[in-house]
């Protein structure tokens, strides 16, 4: 509960919202949702800018990216048919995982998914493999890559404004792979995406969680898959490196040693699911 | 601050301090089928419908819902059509206490709102965000896409 909040403000331009925040730094905060700030015993905030009528609620595809304004249900992701058909469907995949409750799902949103992100953050962990950016208005707009973005520890005082995720290019596959808690909370989860051209896999990108802070990508194991075929024996091997990669967290879902011993049978599943996609395509032959 | 609203289709302007939740605005306005459950977002007594989604009353502020519809279980219990779906709900969580009812009723009424043929797996979606703090689990859904289907005439 927010004990100590004073004001609300619900600013209409993007402008107006950055001179509040500015104004009064310090005990304010941005309101989109609101469902982890409100159900969190909060006495710091005083006041509260809700960008709800910023006019940030959008998915709009253009020719070679989709744009996800910040104030997005979660659940417009889940059901929108572009981005069902986008990427193999795991973006609309991920954002339902986000809560096993639609209600949830409801009031959450892309932005607030985002800036909230965790070690367990799984939407977060597909955006990665993604190579989305975040927009961020701030004097002048700018782009930030998703992993600068939390790397840098928050907006320096701007406001996310829109996720921008690239459409991928042609004979790209993309995977998730969660473990799910009894409450269907994913307790680890890997993401991949693979280019396969001439029968190789020419581009691989993979992120974990369950890493200390945020999500992580896997570099080595995309360097090692990278020029070479995607078979049995290239991800038996990208199984292996996982194991000795990976440097998970425990918390009070998953032990560190469970994480660690679950990891190479989560890249194992994705890469296949890559593979199968492909296969299913003729795309490895491209 | 001044809040104004429809709750269940009546107009309504509130006077409310910045921090009142929605579900504590509901409560003190009468509407009792909202309920406090676990606070955490998790359980979905608390539920009600804003411009069309269920959404948690707990987790939501009173000042976020300016301008918006509200519905709550109130605004549709006297519909004799929804009748069936009760009882298949309380049938469903082989009923102890019923505290969870209002709110998969909520839940259930703002997806047939969407879609009034909604398939087995939209149903267990929208029920799966309520818990029934009797029984935990939720059985079989056949009761409830019977019900389902009396409301649409289909049964």
């Amino acid at each position: 509960m927010l004990s100590n909040l004073k004001g609300y403000y619900r600013p209409q331009s993007i402008p107006s919202a950055l001179a509040l925040l500015e104004k009064n730094s310090g005990s304010i905060l941005v309101l989109a949702g609101g469902t982890k700030l409100i159900l969190n015993e909060n006495n710091i905030v005083k006041e509260l800018v809700d960008i709800t009528s910023l006019g940030l609620d959008y998915i709009k595809e253009g020719s070679g990216e989709i744009r996800i304004g910040a104030t997005t249900p979660i659940q417009q992701i889940v059901e929108n048919r572009i981005l069902g058909n986008a990427a193999g469907g795991i973006i609309s995949r991920a954002a339902h995982l986000t809560s096993h409750s639609i209600m949830v799902r409801n009031t959450s949103t892309v932005g607030g998914e985002l800036v909230t992100s965790g070690p367990l953050s799984l939407f977060y962990c597909t955006m990665l493999v993604l190579q989305a950016q975040v927009r961020i208005a701030g004097g002048e707009e700018f782009a930030l890559a998703m992993n600068v973005f939390l790397d840098k520890k928050g907006l320096g005082g701007g406001l996310l404004i829109e996720v921008v995720i690239p459409k991928l290019p042609a004979h790209s596959y993309a995977a998730v792979a969660p473990i799910l808690s009894d409450m269907d909370r994913p307790i680890i989860c890997a993401a991949g995406r693979v280019t396969f051209k001439k029968g190789l896999c020419q581009k691989a990108k993979l992120a974990i969680t369950g890493t200390p802070r945020v999500p992580q990508r896997l570099h080595r194991i995309e360097e090692f898959l990278e020029g070479k075929p995607l078979d049995g024996s290239s991800i038996a091997d990208a199984m292996e490196m996982a194991e000795a990669v990976y440097e998970p967290i425990s918390d009070s879902f998953a032990s560190e040693e469970y994480r660690k011993a679950v990891a190479p049978s989560l890249i194992k599943r994705v890469l296949y699911d890559c593979l199968e996609q492909a296969q299913d395509m003729s795309g490895t032959s491209e | 601050m001044k809040v104004s609203l429809s709750i269940n289709q009546q107009d309504v302007q509130v006077e409310v301090p910045a921090y009142r939740t929605l579900i504590d605005l509901l409560r003190a306005k009468g509407f009792w089928s909202v309920k406090h459950g676990c606070e955490d977002g998790q359980c979905g007594s608390c539920s009600v419908i804003v411009d069309g989604r269920a959404v948690h009353s707990c987790s939501r502020l009173a000042a976020q819902v300016e301008g918006k519809s509200v519905t709550t279980y109130e605004g549709f219990r006297s519909d004799s059509r929804y009748t069936s779906l009760k009882e298949a709900l309380m049938n469903l969580v082989d009923l102890d206490c019923g505290y969870c009812i209002p709110g998969m009723m909520v839940s259930i009424m703002a997806l047939l709102e969407a879609n009034p043929e909604p398939p087995e797996e939209d149903v267990k979606d929208a029920l799966r965000g309520s818990r029934c703090f009797c029984k935990a689990t939720l059985n079989d859904l056949s009761n409830v896409m019977e019900a389902i289907d009396k409301i649409r005439g289909k049964w």
